[in-house]
């Protein structure tokens, strides 16, 4: 049983993974914390649900498709947004992000109402099969599987290719970074840009067994900035292995405690973690 | 004279870096000491052990009150050690923007009373010694540099310290500045103050200093009279370097 | 009697709002509406103003304020139903029960900083939020209806929802007296070492302020003010359950003192006359609901604020005064010159 658990919190940490990836990238390179993450992984929901309602793509085809249509809506919003309040004290970035996540709530409840939706019969679909005792779900294990193949797409892009060094560049130093040639305004389009592709694919990802309704969104918002947390921001290997343990905190809490203690077991963690190492499990 | 501040073989590494070691001198009450050193030589690092911004590696900072108790204020959290009377100003400026000139020192004036209007009224003091009273309404962000740093001096008299440490705070200034600033070290000297300096400027320290401890890549390397100093052999290695040393000794 | 004066002067924009909030109960009649988005924006102005203790003047900023207006709910409806406890008395044990909370969380909470902090905040209420819903004593997820019992009326001194205008203006005068309590502590020493605090810890050391005791200080005002808050909502409202402990409602005191001024003392209530003036006026254009609309265009105006001006409406009403008050001395002295000239 307790086998079983772990693979499940496992395969839900993997896509949490790809989920905070992005928040860990934005936070580390840019200094801010995206609070509409949340309704970014939403409309990528909806994105992926219309594309299967309305032309039968399936999600894992579909997966391209959000991930371009939120790269260029976290292009879209660093333009418009985050450029403007790149150096404002405190938490301002935070609040305006905030009031985006207002709007993308209420928009998607305007347009879709608060009614759950929810994809069904796709390629991998609930088939279950067995290993080494344990019950696997294809869509599950297709998801994290996905997932985890992204968040190290990702991770190669920033250490081997020009652009992803150039990111982690100004994440290290921003002046620096301008000084040796660096256009930090593509860079940080792009790294807004990338968070929504993330998020996009883990939409695509997560939608064949995740109903989508707006009301779910903040959790998911919370949940990776407690994740970014722990991993110390800007730090990808720490967001990966910090959602795999909170994976496994919520499928163990909900397991030894009940499922609505899943998320404050989550939380409890954080404050303890915090406690010991307040900068995050590898931040600096 | 008595002894006020003692500092016995202070050493402070950064990992395996030595920014000072075994720095040890005696600042004796209404002296004005000046800390002085070529670039890195760790003046403000020592400054930042003694008032307790770093906790020293090894060695101990000794603070002797006005009965002649003594207390070990080695490591000891600043706002500690300037409720005992011990104020330091900071190389970069701190401004409180956000405050007026009066606001800011207002701040430091706190911790002696507890009601606005006597702090007001204390701060205003301030304000006509350090000749800032005309500029008591603009806020911080908009002031010179010049006058940021006579703020951050006003700002630390206020808090009333038997003895004040300002760090390299005629950096920038012109003569006439640098004549004032001076003027406001000897004239609080005879207030009663203490003042240890850490400065670049010898025309200005010099002139009025009691003593002179030169640091040299973390170690103490001279002490004494303002003259003795001058002629000491080592300190001039320091600052010129060996060769041009060696140069200057052959004629 | 100058002194008088004086208060006036400075304060008049704050007299001339107080009159608008006696006069137009009156001036609406039975509108209930009306009467009853007055409370509303009373009750979240008390707890922004709270907030704005920590958050504006300290720079901390909170993400978890629920869980201190929630208490105070709880603790005036747990009190009142089960031991028959008058609301004041209620809402004043609901104050010093969040206070003791807000002091032993924070004294290890507030060892973070920023990004790290708030969201710490955050998950101290979603635990409150969890541990309330599966609590019996509290009735778990179904919550708690406020029982009014007759015989207590008397007692109740206008806490009875039901007389609505006596509890507006109880609601009101309570307000009041907390934008005074704040107004005090913002020119007090407190106000000068917190807002020392928020510009840089390490001046405020150097300066003998010991950050960490003004930061717990400040929170456990805070947490005094959003008990007291959540005191009345539970009377408005006449039930509680653990959505108070929401993130939806923590933001909503963050939203409307920033948009309103962060910092300022005017910033709450002027936010929170913006965010409940859309409500009541989208869900009059609406017939009876909003869809959200309201939500969408205030996500906008906070957007837009925040991006050029981060102090919120306050800040640009002060840039106007500025500018206006600039171009007069540019004037006088180009007339200077222009006039020297002439000679």
């Amino acid at each position: 049983m307790l086998g079983q658990i772990l693979v499940n919190g496992l395969m839900t940490g993997f896509v949490y993974a790809l989920v905070a990836v992005g928040l860990t990238l934005t936070w580390g390179v840019m200094d801010v914390i995206n609070f509409s993450h949340g309704e970014f992984l939403l409309w990528g929901m909806y994105a992926a649900f219309g594309l299967w309602s309305v032309f039968t793509i399936d999600p894992l085809f579909a997966l391209p498709i959000c991930a371009v249509l939120i790269f260029i809506l976290g292009g879209l919003t660093y333009f418009g947004i985050i450029k403007r309040v790149l150096n404002a004290p405190g938490l301002t970035a935070l609040l305006a992000t905030f009031g985006l996540s207002m709007i993308l709530k209420n928009l998607a409840q305007f347009f879709f109402t608060a009614n759950y939706r929810n994809v069904t019969n796709t390629i991998f679909g609930n088939d279950t099969f067995r290993v080494l005792g344990l019950h696997i779900r294809q869509d599950y294990l297709v998801a994290a599987a996905g997932s985890l193949l992204l968040t190290i797409l990702v991770m190669l892009f920033i250490n081997k290719t020009k652009t992803g060094v150039a990111i982690k560049a100004t994440s290290i130093n921003r002046q620096t970074a301008q000084l040796m040639g660096i256009n930090t305004d593509k860079i940080f389009a792009i790294t807004f840009g990338l968070s929504g592709a993330c998020v996009g694919a883990a939409a695509a990802l997560m939608v064949s067994f995740t109903p989508i309704t707006p009301n779910s969104c903040t959790l998911y918002s919370i949940l990776a900035f407690v994740i970014v947390a722990l991993g110390g921001f800007g730090n990808i290997k720490g967001a990966l292995l910090a959602a795999l343990i909170v994976g496994v905190v919520e499928a163990l809490g909900g397991f030894w405690l009940d499922t609505t203690f899943k998320y404050a077991i989550v939380f409890a963690v954080y404050l303890i973690v915090m406690q010991i190492r307040p900068k995050g499990l590898f931040g600096w | 004279m008595s002894a006020i501040l003692d500092i016995s073989n202070v050493t402070m590494k950064f990992g395996e870096l030595v920014a000072n070691e075994n720095v040890s001198f005696t600042i004796n009450e209404r002296e004005i000491v000046s800390l002085i050193g070529p670039n890195g030589a760790g003046k403000t690092t020592l400054f930042n052990c003694i008032t307790g911004f770093y906790a020293p590696f090894s060695g101990q900072v000794t603070y002797y009150l006005p009965a002649g108790e003594s207390r070990d204020i080695t490591g000891m959290p600043s706002y500690k050690t300037c409720n005992m009377g011990i104020t330091r100003t900071f190389q970069i400026v701190k401004t409180l923007s956000e405050m007026t000139v009066e606001q800011n020192v207002m701040t430091g004036s706190f911790l002696h009373v507890q009601r606005t209007r006597e702090a007001r009224e204390e701060a205003r003091r301030i304000l006509e010694m350090t000749g800032l009273m005309e500029k008591k309404d603009v806020l911080g962000r908009n002031l010179t540099i010049v006058d940021r740093k006579r703020v951050e001096i006003a700002r630390a008299l206020a808090t009333k310290p038997r003895i004040l440490m300002l760090d390299e705070c005629m950096a920038g200034l012109n003569q006439t500045e640098i004549k004032d600033v001076m003027n406001l070290v000897i004239s609080l000297r005879r207030q009663g103050l203490t003042l240890l300096i850490v400065e670049h400027i010898m025309e200005a320290i010099m002139p009025i200093s009691d003593k002179i401890v030169v640091l040299n890549a973390g170690k103490k390397i001279a002490e004494g009279k303002p003259q003795e100093i001058a002629d000491n052999e080592e300190v001039i290695k320091a600052y010129l370097g060996e060769k041009y040393h060696a140069k200057s000794q052959k004629h | 009697m100058v002194k008088a004066k004086n208060i006036f002067k400075a304060n008049l924009f704050g007299f001339v709002l107080l009159a608008a909030l006696v006069l137009i109960p009156f001036a609406v009649g039975g509108n209930a509406d009306v009467h009853n988005i007055i409370i509303y924006i009373l009750i979240y102005s008390m707890v922004g103003e709270g907030w704005n203790l920590i958050s504006g003047f300290t720079g901390q900023t909170s993400f978890g304020h629920a869980a201190y207006f929630g208490i105070g709910a709880y603790t005036v409806a747990v009190l009142g139903n089960y031991y028959n406890v008058v609301p004041w008395i209620g809402m004043l044990a609901g104050a010093v029960i969040a206070t003791v909370l807000a002091f032993l969380i924070n004294f290890k909470l507030f060892k973070l900083k920023g990004h790290y902090f708030a969201i710490a905040t955050l998950a101290v209420c979603e635990i409150l939020r969890t541990l309330f819903s599966v609590w019996s004593y509290v009735g778990s997820g179904d919550g708690i209806k406020l029982i009014f019992r007759q015989e207590n009326k008397l007692l109740w001194l206008a806490m009875d929802v039901r007389d609505r205008l006596p509890f507006l203006f109880v609601t009101l005068a309570v307000f009041v007296a907390i934008f005074i309590l704040c107004r005090w502590l913002e020119n007090s020493k407190m106000g000068f070492y917190w807002k020392a605090i928020r510009e840089s810890h390490e001046v405020a050391e150097s300066i003998g302020v010991n950050p960490q005791k003004y930061k717990v200080y400040a929170m456990m005002i805070s947490a005094f003010i959003a008990a007291i808050g959540g005191a009345f909502y539970v009377q408005f409202f006449k039930y509680i359950d653990s959505s108070v402990f929401a993130l939806n409602v923590s933001m909503i005191f963050v939203l409307v003192t920033v948009l309103g001024g962060i910092g300022n003392v005017y910033g709450p209530i002027i936010g929170s006359i913006i965010y409940y003036g859309l409500e009541l006026v989208m869900r009059r254009a609406m017939s009876g609901t909003t869809s959200g609309i309201n939500l969408i265009i205030f996500g906008a105006l906070l957007v837009i604020v925040v991006c050029y001006q981060p102090k919120g409406i306050v800040g640009i009403y002060e840039d106007i005064v500025n500018r206006r008050r600039k171009r007069k001395l540019d004037n006088a002295a180009a007339r200077a010159v222009s006039g020297g000239e002439q000679q």
